[in-house]
């Protein structure tokens, strides 16, 4: 299963991805990175169903391109979340994507924004989330630690806490993880556990 | 060239390589009443004569300038049916936007959506280009901004223009009196005087329409008292 979690800062977004790669009993690799840029200050983390996690991602990003290159500017990221929900929202009585997702993204105006939304187009601005069963032991942790003016230390140290709690009590913990940070820098490896 | 069995596009080219029905529509909008624009440097003035054929008309219900968001509106030169269908169309790609990003569309997105249906129109079979010419006035992340779109769907970005009867007189004028710095307030009594210029008659609030939008990102047509004020200072 896959564990994400993402935490909003003062000016920074955290966010953390295990990096095992699984099909049912085997396990494909363990440095697969599921933090995927969509562009130089937003990433997406997506977990859910095999194919259409890739495929969903794949699809947003190209057309986050594609109004880049159409327009001459790019969408901030409240615009991009919005979007990803309208196109889990129309699929959703058709075809739906099986996805939960974190959209972790920097604006030059507004500063650091989270998002987390679910596989039936749920879409919820937070200042910390999660997917995944990893979440249920991380996020009671995050709201006790979390406070606004949240320093990139004190949230890498929160995210140490909640991995070593998902890998003391749940069952298959995933033994590595990689946590990135965006801020007005961009996207860069904090690091790898 | 059009037989019934065949609806071709009407604008087929020349031999000269014009689009003949393009011409005849400039035309159209070259002999409907004049409109212009002013962009300054907190805002943008846009205002129109509002002729009507006769004193009968109940004025009160004409509306020429219509706003397309809240920070975007529209005025004319040429033929008022038109006009609304472009309107309608230009609202509901905003709301599309709106819908889809949960963010007001940017000026010139609008623009070039707006321009693409007028291009649509000349490239088409079984139908005319629009017969009007629109003079867009926003203000978006980008500042104030102003833009003409022509029935053929090329659109400018201006400081100040005129379409219409008027419009080279008026552009003349507006070459000498416009300036860079120009604040809101100069630029409607600008923009009052460039109308007075071709306009046969007394101006007053009930026979031309004035719309306004500042840094508060609001477009407003202003009421015939608010007109009826300016053209005071202006005397």
């Amino acid at each position: 299963m896959d564990f994400f979690v993402g935490i909003k800062g003062k000016d920074f977004v955290l966010v953390c991805s295990d990096t095992s790669a699984s099909h049912s009993i085997i396990s494909i690799k363990q440095d697969e990175d599921k933090i995927v840029p969509i562009d130089s200050h937003k990433v997406f983390c997506i977990a859910g169903e095999a194919g259409d996690r890739v495929n969903f991602s794949e699809y947003v990003i190209a057309n986050v391109k594609l109004y880049a290159l159409r327009n001459g500017t790019e969408l901030n990221t409240k615009s991009v979340a919005n979007y990803t929900r309208g196109e889990l929202a129309t699929a959703l009585r058709s075809s739906p994507y099986h996805c939960n997702l974190l959209l972790a993204g920097y604006d030059k105006e507004t500063g650091p924004s989270l998002y987390w939304l679910d596989y039936l187009a749920t879409l919820n601005r937070v200042n910390t989330g999660g997917t995944g069963y990893g979440s249920y032991f991380t996020l009671s942790l995050f709201d006790k630690m979390w406070h606004p003016e949240l320093t990139l230390d004190e949230a890498v140290a929160m995210i140490d806490a909640g991995i070593a709690e998902v890998k003391k009590r749940l069952v298959v913990a995933p033994p590595h993880y990689i946590i990135k940070v965006i801020d007005k820098d961009g996207i860069r490896v904090v690091k790898t556990v | 060239m059009a037989e019934s069995q065949y609806s071709f596009s009407l604008t087929t080219f020349s031999p000269s390589g014009k689009l003949v029905q393009i011409e005849y529509a400039l035309n159209a909008v070259a002999a409907g009443a004049t409109s212009l624009g002013i962009s300054a440097t907190d805002g943008v003035v846009i205002a129109t004569e509002k002729k009507l054929p006769s004193a009968l008309v109940d004025e009160t219900t004409v509306q020429k300038i219509m706003t397309i968001t809240p920070s975007i509106g529209v005025v004319y030169s040429g033929m008022g049916p038109d006009f609304r269908v472009l309107v309608r169309r230009a609202r509901k790609t905003a709301q599309a936007y709106y819908q889809m990003y949960k963010e007001h569309i940017p000026v010139a997105q609008l623009v070039r959506e707006t321009a693409a249906v007028m291009q649509e129109f000349t490239q088409t079979g079984g139908v005319r280009p629009f017969g009007v010419s629109l003079m867009m006035a926003g203000y978006d992340d980008n500042g104030p901004q102003l833009y003409q779109i022509d029935p053929s769907g090329s659109y400018f970005a201006w400081k100040a223009s005129a379409i219409g009867k008027n419009m080279t007189n008026a552009k003349a004028f507006l070459e000498k009196r416009y300036s860079d710095e120009v604040g809101i307030e100069d630029a409607v009594h600008t923009a009052l005087l460039t109308l007075k210029e071709g306009f046969e008659g007394q101006l007053s609030g009930s026979n031309i329409e004035v719309g306004v939008i500042g840094p508060d990102r609001s477009f407003k047509v202003l009421t015939e008292a608010e007109v009826n004020d300016y053209l005071q200072e202006v005397e």
